[in-house]
């Protein structure tokens, strides 16, 4: 990313936080080349079930595109909003994949293992459950779903989470409370192993 | 469910949440009224709510060896306990007294160490402590949840105020108040083996003696496996627990009932004797003891022991698991002792299989058993021994067990296992085969395979004597003949469908058809022929290991069970089923199981239990197959290696030829430069355990080392002058991120021959480095600014980092990447997009008229993953990322390209450019026959 592209992502964070969602829609593209080309770099793997950290995946993004004086934590919450959505997206894609390499019968070629090999089967059922909860979730409330997501896929804290969202802390703590018990019930019916 | 309506339960939830008991009943009284869904829905909520707390709360994936992130003090405050004060260190971590603010009463926390925990082992810790607890015995220490906060986790559970029996280390106590003590231990045991639950840490830290003499035990199912190494480290948390270990612990092996009964049996003999039943200086002096030394009877220390006692403990104490007794068994005796029963005393404990025939019939009868299970160990023998050219892609054993069918590329096989004589069957013209069964009068089979031209797979009938194939069906997959003879079993080929046949091929029959996008695995006849039965994939949850059975003459399902994950399974006249588990954590199938069924419906009766681990690391198992008694089982055994292979380079066109294998080992090799007299690859491997550095002469079959160490050394670089190898070496991966963190590692340089290694001085952090393949001979640092720019530098093999060379604007790129043209006078980076393919070549001489960079662009290319110069420096060798695996391009400098192969790996040229090495992988396949006594 060129010394320009991070400028211009310092502005766009400043528009997020005043409000635009069309900078936020701008954002995104610049993002996900980046948060792409990370995931890449730590998924393929070759120790199975090895640690794998999103969140400083995305932490690691908004360091490269945000230049050093814009840096403060509304700005960090706010890109960690944007970007959240596109990890899970990555994330739940390659889970998908790595799922496709659990069939029995050795027909896999082994040299595919290779490229998923970070998340462990564990791992990735967690993630395909997870989503497929979260979306479910997100139809019958959409700011609670979005709770979820910053917290658990971006690490936000319940002040950070709320300043994305703007929303008091407490909303969020309530959302998060009864969405955790929700999700749990969900993953508890599902069909898993 | 509606946003309306989950709004209503939301605040439901919320408002019952704040209040507990009756107060809440009342709430939900007055709010539900008559509406049972949202009363049902709510109370779920809360249910789940319970035992929510460590669900979710921490990032998705914890970031292992994190340390715990604050010391523990009083009056700190986890969910809703606070502690109060310290009640000591435990090997897992400290316990603490604390305060359940929202239940008001007092509880203990104990704290687990984070750098011993990651999420998924608090996860199964927490299962199976709860397990424990579950078990409702008043011996047994009660757990009411774990809980977390800020990345320390917790296990809250129940006060017991009271020592441990660690107290009275050092001092024999009176025989009846061990009885006592003991009778307690043994009745926690009893219930806990008998609810499947297996201690695996029993020792006197853990169980502790309450003020009205009460025993408690701590730890159920905490006890991770403790091997010598983990139990070794000064901060383990098995250390203290080495001295009460069972031996096949001790060795390793898992965890069984018998290991808490030796566990149980060291505590009683130190409680009666004072003394430890095997002394030693250290913990592991003691284990040593525990292997290999028998203990002097607990009579001799103390000789207020009654002989019974003796006899008992050292029963438990026996080496060999089978010869224990159970933990109800040892209750018996114990009770028995108690109330002083009349039964004749032998004189020494080597008389205790008399005693124990007196007191414990079903003890010596289960002893037997547990002998002639020993004596069932399978034998392995290879039956083929094929090459990777050649290996076998199909084997079966004849139903009578007397030889082995297999295909390969030149044809079906058969094979007398007595004298080995091997004669070929008729087989189809183009056509590879994939599978092999048997009819089973052990005349004829059906083989399944596709044509090598069209692909399309198809079954086929071939004879034992001599007859043509006859072609059964196309575009059908995994038959199998019916038990009679008469009918074939094959699945369509997209796996969607199964179907049943007559075998001239009429009568043609869709049995059942899969739903959506879920397809069958495998399908197989019952013994009786009347049913099949399958296992699935479902494809909505990408889960396996459906089983189902189904009666051919009503089509319906009529038994089903789940988490068999077979890759290959045979059924047996008697009703078991025999198969390969696959294990989904290494892609792979190394165990033989079997399940018992019922006969008439297929159903799984009892669970399945291992037969036999094939051995030999990297290999997996496929296509078993079974004789009819179950004595004789042939599979498949298949390796996948990460090889360096040379060959012949030369061009126009440009072209690799005579190929051949260069490393001869079953470990990962990459090759990444030569010697300056182009006779030799230098090549790191990891088949020491660690990456170390060899080299190898392209006509030796062995490599020399130069360089191995417990370091990890990786991507060697000849250093101008030919002398010495430039690499990167850093410690063990141990605490490390397995990816090439720059800055995690250092470079040295060490001479080809082998010998000592230096530190490179480069004043920072190693980013990467290549040298040139040429006369030139320069070697060129990389280093990185943030994502702003990569920087040259000129790097000396013993001065280090020498001048700027130049620089460009950063891109993204990965491991060893790029290269160093063989003049030393340009870099080379390739790009790494999925929408176009450019190569940027930058020059590290700054000439008048020429630009200081340009970029070269591929046509009709895309991702590409990595370029190494060509030697005469007109070109590249360039890695593409395809759908199917790699490929491996010769690039022009002007961009034209041609293709090489699909190489699953790099190439490096040598430096007179005759020859390449390169990586790729092949796979190697064999028959094994497992005989089964």
């Amino acid at each position: 990313m060129e010394a320009s592209a991070a400028g211009e992502v310092t502005i766009l964070l400043h528009q997020i936080r005043a409000g635009s969602s069309e900078a936020a829609g701008k954002l995104i593209p610049l993002v996900l080349e980046e948060l792409r080309n990370l995931a890449r770099v730590q998924l393929r793997s070759e120790r199975p079930g090895h640690t794998l950290q999103p969140t400083a995946l995305v932490n690691e993004a908004y360091l490269r595109l945000v230049s050093d004086q814009a840096r403060d934590w509304h700005d960090r919450a706010h890109f960690i909003g944007v970007s959240v959505s596109v990890m899970k997206r990555i994330l739940i894609d390659h889970a998908r994949r790595k799922q496709a390499l659990k069939r029995g019968g050795g027909e896999q070629s082994l040299s595919d293992a290779g490229d998923y090999a970070a998340l462990s089967y564990e791992q990735a059922d967690e993630l395909i459950a997870l989503d497929e909860a979260l979306e479910r979730l997100d139809e019958m409330n959409s700011r609670q779903r979005q709770v979820v997501e910053l917290r658990h896929f971006g690490g936000l804290s319940l002040e950070e989470t709320a300043e994305v969202l703007n929303v008091s802390p407490i909303t969020v703590k309530r959302d998060w409370v009864a969405a955790r018990a929700w999700l749990k019930g969900q993953l508890h019916h599902a069909a898993i192993r | 469910m509606g946003p309306a309506e989950w709004d209503q339960i939301y605040d439901l939830f919320h408002a019952a949440r704040e209040k507990s008991g009756g107060e809440r009943v009342l709430l939900l009284d007055e709010a539900c009224g008559e509406n049972t869904l949202l009363r049902k829905a709510v109370e779920e909520l809360l249910k789940e709510d319970e035992t929510a707390s460590g669900f979710l709360s921490s990032p998705l994936f914890a970031r292992k060896g994190e340390p715990l992130a604050n010391r523990i003090v009083p009056g700190q405050r986890i969910e809703q306990y606070v502690t109060v004060a310290s009640l000591g260190r435990g090997g897992m971590g400290e316990v603490w007294w604390a305060r359940d603010m929202e239940l008001e009463r007092p509880v203990a926390l104990k704290f687990l160490r984070s750098e011993t925990t990651s999420e998924s082992e608090a996860e199964q810790i927490t299962r199976e402590a709860r397990a424990a607890s579950a078990l409702n015995h008043p011996t047994i220490v009660t757990i009411h949840e774990v809980v977390r906060s800020e990345g320390t986790v917790a296990i809250v559970m129940e006060l017991v105020e009271g020592d441990s029996l660690g107290q009275f280390r050092g001092r024999p106590i009176p025989v009846p108040d061990v009885l006592a003590i003991a009778v307690q231990i043994g009745e926690a045991l009893a219930a806990a083996h008998a609810g499947g639950i297996i201690h695996g840490d029993i020792k006197p830290e853990n169980i502790l003696l309450r003020q009205d003499h009460y025993v408690k035990v701590l730890d159920f199912g905490l006890a991770r496996k403790i091997t010598a190494d983990t139990a070794a480290r000064p901060d383990s948390p098995g250390l203290g627990t080495l001295r009460y270990l069972a031996p096949e612990q001790a060795r390793g092996e898992s965890l069984t009932p018998a290991s808490d009964i030796f566990s149980f049996g060291l505590v009683l003999y130190e409680l009666a004797t004072g003394r430890h039943a095997f002394p030693g200086e250290s913990p592991l002096d003691t284990a040593r003891a525990i292997l290999t030394k028998e203990p002097l009877p607990a009579r001799s220390a103390n000789p207020s022991v009654p002989a019974r006692l003796d006899s008992l403990i050292g029963a438990m104490l026996a080496k060999d698991p089978a010869a224990r007794p159970g933990a109800k068994d040892v209750v018996g005796v114990l009770n028995a002792l108690q109330a002083r029963g009349k039964i004749p005393l032998p004189s020494a404990w080597k008389w205790l299989i008399a005693a124990s025939l007196l007191l414990l019939g079903c003890f010596v009868a289960w002893r037997w058993k547990q002998a002639v299970d020993a004596r069932n160990a399978p034998s392995f023998r290879q039956i083929t021994t094929l090459v990777p050219e050649n290996r076998a892609t199909a084997a079966a054993i004849s139903p009578d067990g007397t030889q082995a069918a297999f295909a390969n590329v030149d044809g079906i096989f058969l094979r007398r296992l007595d004298s080995g004589s091997t004669r070929r069957l008729r087989s189809p013209r183009d056509f590879a085969i994939d599978r092999l069964a048997w009819f089973a009068d052990g005349k004829d089979l059906v083989a399944g395979g596709f044509s090598t031209a069209t692909q399309v797979p198809s079954i086929w009938m071939i004879s034992g004597n001599g007859a043509s194939p006859r072609l059964l069906r196309t575009e059908a997959r995994d038959a199998s003949p019916s038990p009679d003879g008469k009918h074939i079993v094959f699945l369509s080929k997209d796996r969607s469908e199964i179907w049943v046949m007559g075998v001239d091929g009429e009568r043609s029959q869709k049995v059942l058809t899969s739903i959506g996008k879920d397809t069958f695995e495998l399908v197989f006849w019952s013994p009786d022929g009347h049913r099949l039965g399958f296992q699935w994939y479902r494809h909505a949850t990408a889960d396996t290991g459906n089983y189902e059975t189904i009666a051919l003459s009503t089509s319906k399902v009529i038994a089903s069970g789940s988490d068999l994950m077979m890759s290959s399974a045979c059924a047996l006249p008697d009703g078991r089923l025999v198969f390969l588990k696959w294990d989904a954590s290494l892609i792979a199938s190394h165990e033989l199981w079997e399940v018992k069924t019922d006969l008439r419906t297929g159903a799984l009766l009892g669970t399945p239990r291992k037969i036999a681990t094939v051995p030999g690391e990297g290999r997996t198992l496929l296509d078993l197959t079974i004789t009819a008694d179950g004595k004789r089982a042939m599979v498949l055994t298949r390796s996948d290696e990460n090889t360096i292979f040379v060959g012949d380079f030369d061009q126009p066109p440009p072209r690799i030829t005579n190929i051949r294998r260069l490393t001869l080992d079953e470990r990962t090799n990459y090759p990444h430069a030569w010697t300056a007299d182009s006779r030799a690859v230098i090549f790191e491997s990891n088949r020491s355990g660690n990456f170390d550095l060899f080299k190898q002469d392209i006509g030796s079959r062995t490599p020399e080392t130069i360089v191995a160490t417990p370091l990890t050394e990786i991507l060697p670089q000849l250093a101008p002058g030919g002398r010495s190898v430039l690499y990167a070496a850093r410690p063990p991966e141990a605490e490390q991120p397995w990816y090439y963190k720059p800055g995690t590692y250092k470079l040295m340089r060490v001479p080809v021959e082998g010998g000592d290694s230096e530190e490179v001085p480069i004043g920072g952090k190693l980013d990467e480095f290549r040298c040139a393949l040429g006369v030139r001979k320069r070697c060129v640092l990389r280093t990185t600014v943030g994502t702003k720019y990569f920087i040259f530098y000129d790097l000396d093999p013993i001065r280090g980092k020498g001048r700027e060379l130049a620089r460009t604007r950063w891109s993204w790129g990965v491991l060893g990447d790029w290269d160093v043209s063989p003049d030393g006078r340009y870099v080379a980076i390739p790009n790494h997009d999925s929408r176009g393919a450019l190569i940027r070549v930058i020059s590290l001489e700054q000439k008048p008229n020429e630009p200081q960079e340009r970029d070269v662009v591929l046509d009709s290319l895309a991702n590409l993953r990595g370029l190494v110069w060509a030697a005469d420096g007109h070109g590249w060798f360039v890695s593409v990322d395809t759908s199917i695996g790699n490929r491996l391009l010769y690039v022009y400098w002007d961009g034209r390209f041609q293709p090489l192969g699909e190489i699953q790996g790099w190439a490096v040229p040598s430096p007179d450019g005759h020859r390449v090495a390169f990586l790729d992988r092949i796979v190697a396949t064999n028959a094994w026959l497992i005989e089964r006594h």
